[in-house]
């Protein structure tokens, strides 16, 4: 049976019910109003009726001993025996110091000390297994206007820890809280928003009584602890105060209770952070996600002074962070403990007024060890894909400046795979020579790779961070690895995001980094007009043909090998490659009497050769693909070619492309009609336009998709052609996919 | 006494330009001047480190001016700390012209960045700003907001 003073309002009532509820004891309230002439109280005690709790409310003064004794032996006859005390009563009527006399003393120390010593002596101390008393910050810090207040609660503090002493097998816990917004003294004396002029801030009703419950929970809690928001300029506060470590986003703490939170501020402009000059996009700097996620990380190790790594959990990159090229942007990184092990944190900038979160993580301690596992590398047998990073990708599909060009070689790249060598770079000179220097989660520029290389994947958009579910970081096992081995796969894709898992290992295959769930948004979407590199292209076809006649087919292009041998060595040679390609592993290519390659079993594929490239396409039903550069041809010579199809020709001139390029269209649909085991003679019709530079053409069941695009190493447009049958499946597929999206739209809600 | 360092100079001629009133560069002399005589007047021991690794980086400099000085004025230069990091600190310099029947009348208005560093010249490392340095400039930070 828990007995409450003070209780039937405020803080004490909240906490009361709290205490009741969580252990399922009966509650005897104490207090001198009467519920029928105090609506609060009755509301109060008919709340905690409400919740389940047992209650019984006695009238007595709890400065006389004697209504004291009598109110408890009258609720102990109804409830049983006291086993838990909460003395919440106290009075609090602020004067100046000079107008303090012992009558006021004796008023506030009645309920506070008096109080304390009525109920006790009406109870029976050695059968108490709980005293809690409400006691005041005040007592500790003093406040203006409140000496005889804060003597009070410094004694009742004294005669908990006493009582402490005394009775060793009864819990004690002396609160000494601070200011509660909402309820409690200082709502009543209209103190708040004085204090919050000095910085003070409230404790909310619910983390007040949450604050309870885990101390009343944590055995090692001491008899007299101090509950508090922040306490601003109070000069009579001492906290433990570490020296914060030198880091760079942690040059200017604002707000510091170590091991509680803290904010801090840096100025950021491409002088003092010169990466930023690397980062540049649409004519705004932007603070790179990696950099978001190392200032978290120095806030959380600054913040509670562990300097082991962190995962990094629901990561988000809400709005970008911009600083104007030729100024500077103030960014404030802000930190909370929020359990043993878990900070929560957030990023705000000047540029939006500080008003709005622009990334925002939860950093997890001690989660235990990396795991290893999938997305694997590409097994041997495959050459190096024909990308040459620094040239092909760098200044070309990707923003990235020299700090952050760590891409090396693809061993593949393909729509939905990425497997590459990245480096680490010690000495890259981050930050400017008099700003700390220490990454905590290892080099920034490995970790940018981990994010761009999948821009290989979505080569026709700009792929932007927009979260991450968890980074395992590597930290500084990254330092100067040179030929570190990064695989991404393709989770799923939702319109214009793309969710990736990432690992990266080290030369000798151990897993050093791993990221679960990050999510790319593609803007700055281009159209197909190229000039591409042959590499790239296979991954947009790929997805694009897959947009547009709603069927998977796996597609290469690969630059032609012009060492290997005679012109049928050549194009076997590409073939057997762009098949591998496709299908991520090498391939035996078996070839018909009338020449047609096929696989020995498993999926069909078709492939073409043309303008210096060789165009595979595989897929397990139907499928045909040509290529072929546009020839300028007078109207005679096209009739020739096309025969019966020339009036299509026209249609699609109509429609808006080049006669060259329409013929060439219509020529490549027919060589996929004739590849596919049909006749060139067959019907064609032409179906839709699309988007940009593709033409999709129909005959029968069987669609074409052709682009008229534009290859770097080759001076003239080419059309490249995709022919597929209509898919069986799709219908199903896409229940398949309805039914996983719920599934992660669930997980989603769970998780928050 | 003010929240602020006080260093009194007067105008000469060596400072003023052809049209005789005073070139803007003697302005960030002055508040260099200024700099040093605090440090020898209330941080003799931040001299003692500076002779030993300790170096102050200005990082930034500026100023604003409001009226023209010339040969002779009575100038008295004041400097404030506005910000103090772990690393970096912040002074403000005001820049009055002492009348001669009284009064004073606001000049000009600087800023300055300064950096703790420590090490040898060619591999110095920032450094937290030494306590001997906070504690001499303990007075002189009212105007500093945490």
């Amino acid at each position: 049976m828990l007995l409450v003073t003070g209780g039937g309002k405020g803080i004490t009532a909240e906490c009361a019910l709290a205490m009741a509820v969580d252990s399922g004891a009966r509650l005897a309230v104490l207090g001198r109003s009467d519920p029928a002439q105090d609506e609060e109280l009755a509301a109060n005690l008919a709340r905690m009726s409400e919740c389940g709790v047992t209650v019984r409310y006695g009238r007595a003064d709890v400065t006389d001993a004697d209504q004291v004794r009598r109110a408890v032996a009258e609720l102990t006859g109804a409830l049983g025996p006291v086993t838990a005390v909460l003395h919440g009563a106290g009075r609090n009527e602020p004067a100046p110091l000079s107008t303090v006399d012992n009558e006021l003393i004796r008023r506030t120390f009645a309920p506070k000390l008096d109080g304390l010593d009525a109920v006790l002596a009406a109870v029976e101390p050695p059968k108490l297994r709980l005293l809690v008393t409400f006691g005041s910050i005040i007592g500790r810090a003093g406040l203006r206007g409140e000496a005889h207040y804060a003597t009070a609660n410094e004694w009742l503090a004294g005669r908990s820890a006493g009582f402490a002493a005394q009775y060793p097998d009864c819990r004690v816990l002396c609160l000494e809280w601070s200011v509660w917004s909402g309820v409690g003294m200082g709502e009543r004396l209209s103190v708040i928003e004085s204090l919050t002029r000095d910085g003070i801030t409230a404790v909310p009703p619910d983390e007040g009584v949450a604050v309870l419950r885990r101390l009343l929970a944590d055995p090692d809690a001491p008899p007299v602890v101090v509950v508090g928001g922040r306490t601003g300029d109070i000069d009579t506060v001492r906290y433990d105060q570490p020296p914060l470590p030198l880091l760079r986003f942690v040059e200017r703490p604002l707000v510091r209770y170590h091991g509680v939170e803290l904010v801090a501020e840096v100025e950021l402009n491409v002088g003092s952070d010169p990466y930023l000059a690397d980062h540049l996009l649409d004519g705004n700097l932007l603070l790179p996600a990696v950099f978001g996620m190392e200032a978290m990380s120095q806030v959380a190790c600054a913040l509670t002074g562990r300097t082991e790594l962190p995962v990094i959990e629901h990561a988000e990159f809400l709005r970008p962070i911009v600083i104007p090229p030729g100024g500077s942007a103030t960014v404030r990184v802000a930190g909370v403990v929020v359990e043993d092990d878990l900070v929560e944190l957030a990023i705000r900038s000047s540029d939006t007024g500080f008003a709005a979160e622009h990334f925002r993580a939860r950093l997890r301690y001690g989660a235990g060890a990396l795991p290893d596992g999938p997305p694997e590398p590409a097994g041997a047998g495959l050459p190096d894909v024909a990308l040459r990073p620094e040239t092909d990708l760098y200044g070309e599909i990707l923003f990235q400046g020299a700090r952050f060009q760590r891409l090396r070689r693809y061993h593949r790249a393909a729509a939905r795979s990425v497997d590459a060598e990245v480096a680490a770079l010690d000495g890259t000179g981050w930050f400017a020579g008099f700003l700390p220097d220490t990454l905590l989660l290892g080099d920034p520029g490995v970790r940018d790779a981990l994010m761009h290389g999948n821009q290989v994947c979505v080569p026709d958009a700009t792929l932007l961070p927009a979260s991450v579910d968890r980074v395992y970081p590597a930290g500084s096992r990254l330092s100067d690895e040179k030929d570190l081995r990064y695989c991404a796969v393709e989770r799923s894709r939702d319109g214009d995001t793309y969710t990736y898992d990432i690992a990266l290992r080290s030369g000798t295959g151990a897993i050093l980094e791993r990221w679960d769930g990050l999510r790319l948004r593609a803007v700055r979407k281009r159209d197909g007009a190229g000039p591409w590199v042959a590499p790239l292209l296979g991954p947009y076809l790929e997805r694009t043909v897959e947009d547009l006649l709603g069927v998977p087919v796996a597609v290469a292009v690969e630059p032609d090998d012009e060492s290997a041998g005679d012109m049928v060595a050549r194009r076997r040679a590409g073939t057997a490659l762009a098949a591998g390609r496709a299908l991520g592993h090498p391939v035996h290519i078996t070839y018909r009497p009338d020449g047609r390659p096929g696989l020995a079993e498993g999926p069909s594929l078709s492939a073409a050769h043309g303008a210096g490239v060789t165009l595979c396409a595989v897929r397990a039903g139907t499928v045909g693909a040509d290529v072929e550069p546009v020839t300028a041809r007078d109207a005679a010579d096209w009739q020739g070619l096309v025969g019966a199809h020339a009036a299509l020709v026209d249609q699609v001139v109509d429609a808006g492309d080049d006669a060259d390029i329409a013929g060439t269209r219509v020529w490549t649909a027919m060589e996929c009609l004739e590849k596919a085991g049909r006749s060139a003679r067959d019907p064609l019709a032409l179906l839709s336009v699309p988007r940009p530079g593709w033409v999709v053409f129909t005959s029968g069941s069987l669609r074409i998709a052709t682009l008229s695009t534009t290859l770097r190493d080759a001076p003239d447009p080419v059309v490249f052609a995709v022919l597929t049958d209509e898919d069986r499946h799709t219908e199903e597929d896409r229940h398949t996919e309805e039914d996983r999206h719920t599934e992660e739209d669930r997980h989603t809600e769970e998780d928050r | 006494m003010g929240d602020y360092f006080e260093h009194l100079h007067t105008v000469g001629f060596e400072e003023t330009n052809l049209v005789g009133n005073v070139y803007y560069v003697n302005y960030l002399r002055w508040q260099g001047r200024c700099r040093e005589m605090f440090l020898k007047l209330h941080a003799p021991a931040v001299l003692a480190e500076l002779r030993e690794d300790l170096k102050l980086f200005t990082l930034k400099v500026d100023c604003e001016f409001f009226a023209e000085l010339t040969a002779f004025d009575e100038l008295a230069i004041r400097m404030s700390l506005v910000d103090l990091a772990q690393t970096q600190l912040e002074f403000s310099f005001e820049y009055v012209r002492l009348e001669p029947g009284g009064g004073e009348t606001l000049v000009a208005r600087g800023r300055q960045r300064v950096a703790c560093m420590r090490g040898p010249n060619t591999r110095t490392v920032p450094a937290r700003v030494p306590d001997s340095l906070l504690r001499a400039l303990e007075p002189y930070a009212t105007r500093l907001r945490g």
